[in-house]
């Protein structure tokens, strides 16, 4: 899967350890995330989505066949 | 900071735990000679392992504070150790039918923390390549 995470972190000028601390993981798995080395749960998943005001679609794009 | 916290106390329970089971293999190995042979023996040889279990319960213990995924590398990590300990401790099992050396079922411990303390390391250095790739 493909996500916007890394741009929605870069419009609120946070860093991954920001983000991560928000959201209640590790650095590395912030990392794993925007890099798409990781799809996360879906608890993880709606927790982004809660944190960016937005609905999971908006973040979580399927790779392209 | 939470997690600063969860790695100090973590580091805390290992290091606690590993002086416990220390100081419990002495006192059992300069104990054993004295203690006829029976049950009592037989506890005195065994009660290194009361500190093991400890140790299985703060493994767990860190298992369960690690986020989704880094709890998924460890798993991967530990697939991977006891993979390479079936593989090392199988082929030293064919060997020996050839007349090699037999040896103590200690030596299986040691080659599963090796691998995946090896295995570990290797993971963590290309985590902090891809850190700091950003």
């Amino acid at each position: 899967m493909r996500n916007t995470l890394r741009e929605l972190r870069g419009e609120r000028g946070w860093s991954q350890a920001a983000l991560a601390e928000r959201l209640g993981v590790s650095r590395q798995t912030v990392n794993a995330l925007e890099t798409g080395r990781y799809d996360p749960s879906l608890p993880l998943a709606f927790s982004i989505g809660r944190l960016f005001g937005r609905p999971l679609e908006q973040i979580f794009f399927e790779d392209e066949p | 900071m939470a997690g600063t916290v969860g790695r100090w106390r973590a580091l805390a329970e290992f290091t606690g735990t590993m002086l416990l089971y220390i100081l419990v293999l002495v006192v059992s190995l300069k104990a054993m000679p004295a203690i006829p042979d029976g049950a009592a023996r037989h506890a005195a040889a065994l009660a290194p392992m009361l500190p093991c279990l400890l140790m299985v319960w703060v493994i767990l213990r860190q298992f369960r504070r690690l986020d989704e995924y880094l709890r998924l590398k460890m798993m991967e990590d530990i697939v991977v150790a006891a993979a390479v300990t079936a593989l090392v401790t199988f082929t030293y099992g064919f060997l020996e039918t050839l007349g090699w050396p037999t040896l103590s079922m200690f030596a299986v411990w040691p080659v599963m923390g090796t691998a995946w303390a090896l295995r570990s390391i290797l993971r963590g250095l290309l985590e902090a390549r891809e850190l700091r790739r950003g």
